[in-house]
């Protein structure tokens, strides 16, 4: 190239080096054999470059050269050396050898764009992905803790319920016999006392045993409620008749009243209610020295009250809270029989049933055991089946499953937020585009719209105004991609209520839906 | 004093941290948004070394990628060694980086490296596993736990890569 352009006269040969320059944007260079500056055309400082006086070494200018090898020919595109130069070079061998820089920036800022775009949206697919592996995981995970949990739970079940199988059969033949041996012995031989005596241990040993049962029955989870229409003054006989006798032997008056309101049939499982009753009851009688001992049942809206009272020594404030845990048993109270499982067994009795079981007490003035269950009249029962048994968060939600509208075009991403979503307790109304996203929303009107920003067709951005203009009330959440306090902006200003950049944390975002829902 | 320079090449998967590794070495500064390279960016750093010379670094930090195509091998000559960079918290940019590291040896030889894990900062949302990182340091490779955000061992290991360049410990 040298050799041509050194040809022309000199003036002509500046302007087409020049020209050639200019219509290029190019600059070559020209590098002797121990890396000096030979020769230049066009302009440096129009690419960013600096360059040294000729004759000097090039290299601390044009740092590209390091372990560059000038005998070979070679094309390297999109160099960016630093400054605001980026550029081709092709290295044409001889000498001097011709380093060629075109100028590349717009074409690399260009590309660029596009890369980046590329780039983030591989990163969030794989957070997504990651995201998904760790729910997947941790659900296995969960499940088979679950099973373990299970399994050793029912073996303990088991194995409690076979022992307590094993010893209720020999007394009940032990009871069998009493009975027979009482009916033989002579009235006064002194002997039917200590049969009675014997009657008595065997009858304690027995329900120690069936408390047993039961409590094994309720770690498990295995005990179940059944409801019926009971009549609930025909029980509250029954319980008199039972108990009365044994308040009678202590000397101490009984009382059971059913107040006039209180509906002919309820719906509730009167065995499990006899058993709490009972065992009540008969603590308050076994407790108590002088004085009286009384059952009252009122009913209202819906909920039952029966109300325990004994005028028994009370319960001091510090022991109330230990009393209701299982094998508690008050100090005063050790010489009395029980294994202290049974007021334990009717607090998670009465709970199961829906409802609780209170205590009010004073040392020196009595206690008052105070058990409140839910117990609908029994046709009105199918108007709310879900009720009581469930905790108070489960029962909110399976009532009412908030109803969401999704807007996402990715669907792994719908996936993941369905499989979070729909657990806490919301309903999922799916939109794959901006267009589908706006006709759903102002169709069922959910109180809350998750709205993805890229999305084809009509952007989060355009949905969201669409919506506000159309009058749509609840709250706009949008999920992006991109970061950065100019997005939050803009999305707030398009109607948005608020705003959170992918991956999307799963808790963080219930916490998020959970405010604004409370906020709306 | 002499002066010598080198060329070394920083490569990885997109998004491993190779342009904020060079720049917190180069400039001591870090940023946390992502600005991808297109095509290659060369920037010096000098250093001194043990025997009194002087070592200019001339790195070349290359757009990231799981696979080279030609332009990257182009790139890659002349190169008297390189740090192989790998995002900790992205376990497939592992499998890229050790495609990458075959891929140069069977093109340029077996050249000297330093692999770089970096993202330290995040090391409890790491999915690289501890078995992984024993299985390269019984191949003899040289790991170093990195992290552009902190700055932790990023000095270091282009000191070390200066080290087998050279045979000269930096100053
Ligand atoms: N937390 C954390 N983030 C980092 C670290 N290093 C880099 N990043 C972030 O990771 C993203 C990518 O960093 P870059 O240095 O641009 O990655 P790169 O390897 O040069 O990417 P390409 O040029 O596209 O190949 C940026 O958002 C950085 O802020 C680090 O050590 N810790
Ligand atoms: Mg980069």
């Amino acid at each position: 190239m040298s050799q041509r352009l050194d040809d022309l006269p000199p003036t002509l040969r500046d302007r087409v080096s020049q020209l050639m320059a200019h219509s290029f944007n190019c600059l070559c260079v020209g590098v002797d054999s121990v890396g000096r500056l030979v020769e230049v055309f066009g302009d440096p400082a129009g690419l960013g470059l600096e360059l040294p006086a000729t004759g000097e070494p090039l290299e601390g200018f044009l740092p590209v050269l390091t372990g560059l090898d000038l005998s070979e020919a070679a094309e390297l595109s999109a160099l960016d050396l630093g400054g605001s130069a980026v550029v081709d070079l092709h290295v044409l061998p001889g000498n001097p050898a011709w380093l060629v820089l075109i100028d590349r920036r717009s074409e690399v800022a260009a590309s660029r764009h596009f890369q980046q775009a590329t780039n983030e949206t591989r990163l969030v697919n794989a957070e997504q992905r990651r995201l998904m592996e760790q729910l997947i995981d941790s659900r296995a995970e969960l499940a088979l803790r679950k099973q373990e949990a299970e399994d050793s739970s029912r073996k303990k079940t088991e194995f409690i319920a076979s022992m307590a199988h094993e010893f209720r059969t020999p007394l009940t033949s032990v009871l069998g016999y009493i009975q027979l041996l009482s009916a033989r012995v002579a009235e006064d031989s002194g002997a039917t006392e200590q049969l009675a005596a014997v009657d008595r241990a065997a009858r304690h040993l027995l329900s120690l045993v069936e408390n047993n049962l039961d409590q094994a029955r309720l770690e498990a989870g295995s005990l179940v409620i059944h409801r019926v229409d009971a009549d609930l003054r025909r029980l509250v006989d029954d319980l008199t008749v039972i108990l009365a006798p044994l308040a009678a032997d202590k000397g101490l008056s009984f009382g059971a009243y059913v107040e006039d309101e209180v509906p002919q049939n309820l719906w509730l499982d009167d065995v499990r209610l006899r058993q709490v009753l009972v065992n009540l009851l008969s603590n308050a009688i076994k407790f108590t020295d002088e004085g009286n001992v009384s059952l009252n049942v009122s009913w209202r809206d819906g909920w039952l009250d029966c109300e325990v009272h004994d005028t028994g020594p009370g319960i001091p404030e510090n022991a109330q809270a230990r009393i209701f845990e299982a094998f508690a048993r008050l100090e005063h109270s050790e010489l009395k029989p029980g294994a202290g499982l049974g007021l334990n067994i009717s607090m998670r009795l009465a709970q199961l049933m829906g409802g609780e079981l209170a205590l009010r007490s004073q040392p020196g003035k009595g206690s008052a055991f105070i058990l409140h269950l839910p117990a609908r009249l029994a046709r009105e029962r199918d108007r709310s089946l879900v009720h009581g048994e469930l905790g108070a968060q489960l029962k909110r939600r399976a009532g009412t499953r908030v109803p969401v509208l999704v807007a996402e075009d990715n669907p792994d991403i719908m996936q993941l937020l369905q499989a979070f979503l729909e657990p806490a307790g919301y309903a999922l109304i799916k939109a794959q585009t901006g267009d589908e996203a706006v006709t759903r929303a102002m169709d069922q009107r959910p109180p809350l719209a998750i709205l993805d920003m890229n999305m084809p067709g009509l952007s989060g951005m355009q949905v969201a105004t669409r919506l506000r203009e159309a009058g749509f009330g609840g709250r706009l959440l949008a999920l992006t991609a991109t970061r950065g306090s100019e997005h939050r902006h803009a999305a707030l200003a398009a109607g948005f209520d608020e705003f959170m950049s992918k991956p999307v944390q799963m808790p963080h975002l219930l916490s998020t839906l959970e405010r604004l829902l409370q906020d709306g | 004093m002499t002066r010598i320079s080198r060329k070394v090449c920083i490569i990885g998967d997109f998004a491993v941290g190779k342009t904020s590794t060079v720049t917190r070495f180069v400039n001591n500064v870090f940023s946390e948004k992502y600005l991808t390279t297109v095509g290659v960016k060369i920037d010096t750093k000098d250093l001194e070394l043990v025997d009194g010379r002087s070592l200019r670094m001339v790195i070349w930090d290359i757009a990231g990628s799981d696979r080279f195509s030609s332009a990257e091998f182009a790139y890659m000559r002349g190169a008297q060694g390189y740090l192989l960079v790998v995002d900790g918290t992205r376990k497939e940019t592992l499998a890229s980086a050790l495609a990458l590291r075959a891929a140069v040896e069977e093109r340029y030889g077996a050249l000297p490296f330093v692999l770089l894990l970096n993202k330290y900062d995040l090391v409890d949302e790491w999915s690289v596993s501890d078995a992984e990182i024993e299985a390269l340091n019984k191949q003899g490779v040289l790991v170093l736990c990195t992290s552009a955000m902190t700055g932790k061992c990023v000095e270091k290991a282009f000191r070390d890569l200066a080290k087998s360049l050279t045979g000269v410990s930096a100053a």
